[in-house]
């Protein structure tokens, strides 16, 4: 087992080593029956109905799901409800996986959008039509924060008000339409634009 | 999209938890849609600190998975032993095809041809039914299910239903289109209904596919000899003389259909004596 | 000439018994004058092929009656509908040709048998359903079309469709045929246990299987009962029976050999009547077995 160690920048300078592979890990990958699969080959044996891969690929990903779902939603019992649909959703639904991007963000679009169904009413048919296809492609705001590291982007975030951030995670983070956001955060379309067009000058400035 | 930063095991705790600021569990969140190692380590602490829970939940999605394909058949059991046999529907729609096809090719071809066809083959279907019924062939389980405790009389007489409910408004449709008196549109189904019949009470003793060809080569004789030996616009009073109007015909078929089906149902239990390959 | 030994557990009641039991096709006598006695425990059907292996199970597994003679299992009449109703509730099945439906999965196959085996409530089903099919180690394909399985992994299926609900009879058509060793393991250490608790009949081409698996043993030649005992009581038929010389001579074989076959150290095995002074060998299964199938096997 190789332990690699790596640079860590840290706030306000000097060098932290961090220990890239902890020892809980460690004792997971040799008890764990250790499959060497990448998601997307597990995404693929999924489509052929191997019931294992979907177990390797829900015990890889629950982890992140779960809390992620429970910061957007207070209600424990349908954050559960929602990730047990995802993964039914990705065994029943694998084909849909068009290879781009991580499948990591493909589950997370599946998983929002379940909480999201569970929270509020049906939507007519034609708008969940819409909601269905999704564009993978991030954004050039979400790449530099996909990338993000403690430093300036982060306090300027810090910085902005609740609502401002709720924005931001909304239509960036998350990836949701304009629409959607409005949906998840209860509020009209036209505010969800207005408070990205005031995050996106704030941060500027902030950042300038 | 590599990066040089990564979540110390101490955060991932504190992302788990719900303990994390709001922005840095937006960066957290934003790097584990990117780095298996971190997600990796998150999966080892969620393994030590709460395993059964993600084992209980994965036991509430198998339950979801683990069930057997959903269509109409899966709700009832008579439904589930019939049309959910994908063997038995496929065989039931292509007599069904057959009985639209042939008719209706014949009587582009000519009138008399059609209405001969359809005469024919429409009491066939029925016959076809009871004859498969009797394979394990046509069953998903094969001959697995030869041995099952409702592999009885029963479940022939299901099966046979089914293909001869499904042949009904296709007959009465063909003939409708065809278009052939109104007299000759019901006529042919308690003669279908009584060689069906006949064809559940013996199929347990003898060979019921053979008995089957035998009584349909019998019916086609008599239909297309009677079409070959009446004129041309006498032909549909002459099948209504035989088929519907003859009293003969029409009771000695209903009787036959009748008795025979008082006693298979009485019988339903009886061991079938099932056409192993 | 037929002979039987009874096998009585300790409830005294018989699960299998077959009397004088006949069956034709046409002209063809493929059983003749059967009797069989079975209580517990595994028992083995040995025979080449076309003996009526395949008949006499499809008989005891309620499927097909016997021309002449009685079959009676577990204590009941199989001609009668209530009681042949009941069999079938704690009878399981493997046919020879199992012809499964290549479409379904292997979960929706056995799940349709399991509703065909009455199961009626769904969740208790998806369980018992499961059981089977871990039993024999499907769990991670059970959601694979049947058709893109391999033969042995689709026998297994097909095993795990006969062993649902746990019956008390299990009459098994060469379960081991087309499995790997891996796998007739697996299925070798289902049946000992089925056996512990029930009865389970098997027909098999392995000699060697039977000799591990079985209590008692059954060789059925052209419809016939040969032999009927223990697997060692095979064993011994053939003890003073088999020799061992050099004599790699085709031509010179002595009279009254019955096989000849030359081993892995060079030496040529022989079955029959010893000549004068031969090396005698310790006698296999194998060599019982062929003797049955060879000669006339006159025992008290």
């Amino acid at each position: 087992m190789t332990i690699t160690l790596r640079r860590v920048p840290a706030q306000g300078g000097g060098v932290t080593l961090v220990n890239r592979m902890p020892p809980a890990m460690a004792q997971w990958c040799m008890t764990d029956r250790a499959d060497r699969r990448t998601d997307r080959e597990l995404l693929a044996a999924i489509v052929d109905h191997d019931r294992l891969a979907l177990e390797v690929l829900y015990r890889r990903h629950e982890p992140w799901l779960t809390p992620r779902l429970a910061r957007r939603c207070a209600n424990r019992q349908a954050v559960e409800e929602a990730v047990q649909d995802t993964f039914v959703a990705v065994w029943r639904s694998a084909t849909r996986y068009d290879d781009r991007g991580e499948v990591a963000a493909w589950i997370w679009g599946i998983g929002i959008r379940q909480l999201l169904h569970r929270l509020r009413p049906r939507r007519p048919l034609l708008d969940r039509m819409r909601l269905v296809r999704r564009d993978d492609q991030t954004s050039a705001e979400e790449q530099v924060l996909l990338g993000v590291q403690y430093g300036e982007l982060g306090l300027a975030l810090d910085r902005l008000s609740p609502e401002l951030r709720a924005v931001v995670q909304a239509t960036v983070l998350d990836g949701l339409t304009t629409k959607e956001a409005a949906t998840m955060l209860s509020i009209p379309s036209g505010t969800v634009k207005t408070r990205m067009m005031r995050a996106r000058t704030q941060l500027r400035e902030a950042l300038a | 999209m590599s990066t040089d930063w990564h979540a110390s095991p101490g955060q991932l705790a504190a992302f788990a938890d719900g303990a994390l600021g709001p922005v840095r569990a937006s960066s957290v969140e934003a790097h584990l849609v990117v780095c298996d190692d971190c997600r990796a380590e998150l999966s080892a602490q969620a393994e030590s600190a709460h395993g059964t829970c993600s084992d209980r939940m994965w036991t509430r999605i198998t339950d979801e998975i683990d069930s057997p394909r959903r269509n109409l058949a899966s709700r009832w059991t008579w439904a589930r032993v019939t049309l959910g046999s994908p063997p038995l529907a496929a065989a039931t729609v292509l007599v069904l095809i057959a009985l639209v096809v042939v008719p209706l090719l014949a009587g582009e071809m000519d009138r008399r041809a059609g209405a001969i066809a359809l005469i024919g083959l429409a009491p066939l279907a029925p016959v076809l039914g009871a004859a498969v019924a009797f394979r394990p062939a046509l069953d998903p389980a094969g001959q697995l299910s030869a041995a099952t405790p409702l592999a009885t009389m029963r479940l022939v007489l299901l099966r046979a239903l089914v293909v001869t409910i499904a042949a009904l408004p296709v007959g009465i449709a063909v003939a409708v289109v065809l278009p052939l008196r109104s007299t000759l549109l019901l006529g042919w189904v308690l003669p279908g209904l009584a060689l069906c019949a006949i064809v559940l009470a013996a199929g347990s003793r003898f060979d019921p596919t053979r008995l089957a060809i035998a009584l349909a080569l019998g019916w086609a004789v008599l239909v297309s000899n009677l079409g070959l030996r009446t004129r041309d616009g006498d032909l549909t009073a002459r099948l209504s003389e035989w088929v519907v109007n003859h009293p003969a015909t029409q009771l000695t078929s209903a009787g036959i259909a009748a008795g025979v089906v008082i006693v298979l149902v009485a019988r339903r239990d009886a061991a079938v004596n099932w056409r192993m390959s | 000439m037929t002979n039987y030994a009874s096998l009585r557990a300790p409830s005294g009641a018989l699960a299998v018994t077959v009397d004088a039991v006949r069956k034709r096709f046409g002209s063809t006598i493929a059983v003749d004058a059967v009797d069989l006695r079975a209580s517990g425990g595994v028992i083995g059907l040995l025979g080449p092929n076309g003996a009526g292996k395949t008949t006499l199970l499809r008989m005891l597994a309620t499927v097909l009656e016997p021309d002449e003679g009685s079959i009676s299992l577990l204590g009941l009449d199989p001609r009668r509908a209530d009681e042949r109703l009941a069999i079938r509730r704690q009878l399981g099945y493997l046919p020879q040709e199992p012809g499964l439906y290549q479409g379904f999965s292997a979960f929706d196959l056995v799940d349709y048998v399991a509703v065909l085996k009455e199961h009626t409530d769904r969740g208790a089903r998806r369980q018992e359903v499961r059981r089977a099919l871990a039993l024999f180690g499907i769990t991670d394909v059970m959601h694979k079309k049947i058709r893109t399985l391999s033969g042995g992994t689709r026998k297994r299926v097909a095993l795990a469709a006969a062993v649902l609900g746990n019956p008390t009879l299990l009459v098994l058509d060469e379960p081991a045929a087309g499995l790997d060793p891996e796998h007739r393991l697996q299925l070798r250490s289902v049946l000992s246990d089925a056996g512990s608790r029930g009865t389970v009949v098997v027909s098999t081409h392995h000699t060697a299987e039977a000799a591990a698996l079985c209590q008692q043993v059954v060789v059925l030649i052209d419809g016939r009962v040969r032999f009927c005992g223990a697997p060692s009581e095979l064993a011994a038929l053939a003890t003073g029976r088999v020799w061992i010389d050099d004599a790699h001579d085709g031509n010179s074989r002595p009279a009254g050999t019955v096989q000849s076959w030359i081993t892995a150290e060079g030496h040529v095995r022989h079955i029959g009547d010893p000549p004068q002074g031969a090396e005698l060998a310790d006698p296999t299964i194998d060599d019982g077995y062929l003797l049955v199938t060879h000669a006339e096997v006159v025992t008290p």
